[in-house]
């Protein structure tokens, strides 16, 4: 593998979107400060602004940098280069894990932080707050690797709508779990072993969904 | 010995809809091979297993002396590709392009991309989305031949140029051609293109190599012959036909081994040639699909 040629298609792609991550950044530090604010109503507003600039920031860059590459016919340029498939899947994987990285690490962190220095908030909500956000970061990943795996735009449109309802019924069912949902109002964050093994799941189905999509991609013989 | 940029043995390709059969081809270096087919011929299916975009089925494939598709990283550094469906990224410039290629090929020329950028009228700090066809096609070969490539792969070049962009992209390539180190294989499905700047030339239709020759040779041998019979006799069994037309004791004939020998042979044996012309490579081109799906139908039957 030509390492250096991954890393210059990795910043190739940062340079073309990295205003669409600081934008959704910016969303999401706007979420931020309604929901610092001390009302239920901008508890709300905040939490559905902040997971609206999450899963649509993720969306966005699949979509531009994954879709758009093959629809708008950018890839015959891209693999007339000195590279192959599993260079080009390793610098796509690469670049939108890092990206999406930046604006989740900024909803997680800034939430964290908020609910801690807020006595409105019940820091009880830390635990949900963190198995939330690795469902999304599974769901993003899902919906990155049926983009590259597929290269459709129609399976990958149809695989964030499954996943976008299916956020609402996991925060449903995680909030049902006792182990979770009966420490939502507590003062402290409690990490029961339920809580723990659902997160440990979490981000082993992050290693599988990538590396699945990697060995796959590794096995393609027709690329274009 | 003729040392190869390019060979093709027995490749096979098989889609849904369509298949690569038995593909024989020798590229040697320094030459210019052009490749005329029809939509659909499998003109691009040949270049993108040459680029190992697509692994073929069975056969084996060289370019620049390594295998494909194993090999296509240490291939594709001495390739340059221009395929008439390359877009760039509409909301960069071109020296945003040249900076991120160069980037990623050490023989990048740069002083040599901004004359070409200069020969073809071309900002380099315009967004590429405001470029005409013309114009990105050609920064798509400024980007190509910039990289000071060993081999160019050419897929349509000229499809969809106006006269005066065409104009100006063969004579760029003329300009390449003159560096006798470089090889150049492009595909066209305009004859004219093809002769205009080949050494050889092969037709592909329907997935086969249909004829291949140096393009003088397919000028000369292949004529178009008018021959009148004496009455009462039928054509030679000797007279290797493509295609023949007319009736009565007037006929066309179109042969691909025409030689002035042939001429006095038929004289011999009773012919009156009327008129001997030479064909245009369209012509020749059309003949030799005709007669290969002939043979094909023949076959079936």
């Amino acid at each position: 593998m030509t390492h250096a040629t991954v890393l210059q298609l990795a910043k190739k792609d940062w340079d073309l979107w990295r205003n669409i991550v600081f934008l959704y950044a910016i969303g999401s530090i706007i979420g931020l400060v309604v929901l610092a604010y001390p009302s239920e109503l901008a508890f709300y507003s905040g939490s559905v602004l902040m997971i609206t600039a999450l899963v649509a920031s993720g969306i966005h860059l699949i979509m531009v940098s994954v879709i758009n590459e093959r629809k708008l016919k950018t890839l015959p340029l891209i693999m007339s280069l000195p590279i192959t498939v599993k260079d080009y899947t390793s610098s796509k994987m690469l670049v939108n894990l890092l990206m999406f990285t930046v604006v989740w690490v900024a909803v997680v962190a800034g939430t964290i932080i908020v609910t801690l220095s807020r006595e409105t908030i019940p820091n009880g909500l830390i635990t949900i707050i963190v198995i939330l956000t690795l469902e999304i970061f599974i769901a993003y990943c899902l919906i990155l690797a049926v983009a590259m795996i597929t290269e459709s735009e129609g399976w990958t449109i149809a695989t964030m709508v499954m996943c976008n309802l299916f956020l609402n019924l996991f925060l449903f069912m995680t909030a049902k779990i006792p182990a979770i949902g009966n420490h939502l109002t507590d003062s402290t964050a409690v990490w029961s072993p339920e809580a723990l093994r659902l997160i440990a799941v979490e981000l082993l189905m992050v290693a599988i969904i990538l590396f699945a999509t990697y060995y796959r991609q590794s096995k393609k013989t027709d690329f274009m | 010995m003729t040392e190869l940029a390019l060979e093709l043995i027995g490749v096979n390709k098989a889609y849904k809809h369509f298949q690569l059969r038995n593909l024989n081809l020798e590229l040697p270096k320094g030459q210019i091979m052009g490749l005329i087919g029809a939509n659909g011929a499998g003109k691009s299916t040949c270049m993108r297993i040459l680029m190992g975009l697509v692994h073929q089925d069975s056969g084996v494939v060289r370019v620049m002396g390594h295998e494909m598709p194993s090999q296509q990283v240490q291939a594709k550094q001495e390739i340059g590709f221009l395929s008439e469906d390359m877009r760039l990224y509409g909301q960069s410039n071109l020296r945003w392009h040249m900076d991120f290629i160069a980037s990623i090929f050490p023989s990048w020329d740069d002083l040599y991309a901004q004359n070409l950028c200069d020969i073809f009228d071309l900002n380099t700090d315009q967004a590429v989305k405001g470029f005409s066809h013309g114009q990105r096609v050609k920064a798509g070969l400024v980007l190509a031949l910039a990289r000071r490539p060993k081999l160019l792969i050419l897929d349509e070049p000229t499809t969809g140029l106006d006269a005066v962009a065409r104009y100006e992209v063969l004579t760029e390539l003329m300009e390449v051609i003159r560096d006798e180190e470089n090889t150049i294989l492009f595909s066209s499905h305009n004859t004219y293109d093809v002769e205009k700047l080949s050494d050889t030339i092969c037709f592909i239709d329907q997935g086969q190599l249909v004829a291949s020759n140096d393009k003088e040779r397919f000028l000369d041998q292949w004529r178009r012959i008018r021959i009148k019979l004496p009455q009462g006799t039928d054509l030679p069994d000797s007279i290797q036909v493509v295609n023949i037309k007319g009736s009565g004791q007037e006929r066309s004939i179109i042969t691909n081994s025409f030689s002035p020998d042939l001429v006095s042979n038929w004289t011999q044996a009773g012919l009156e040639v009327i008129e001997i012309e030479h064909l245009s490579l369209e012509e020749i081109f059309i003949a030799a699909v005709q007669k290969s799906r002939r043979l094909k139908e023949e076959v079936c039957v």
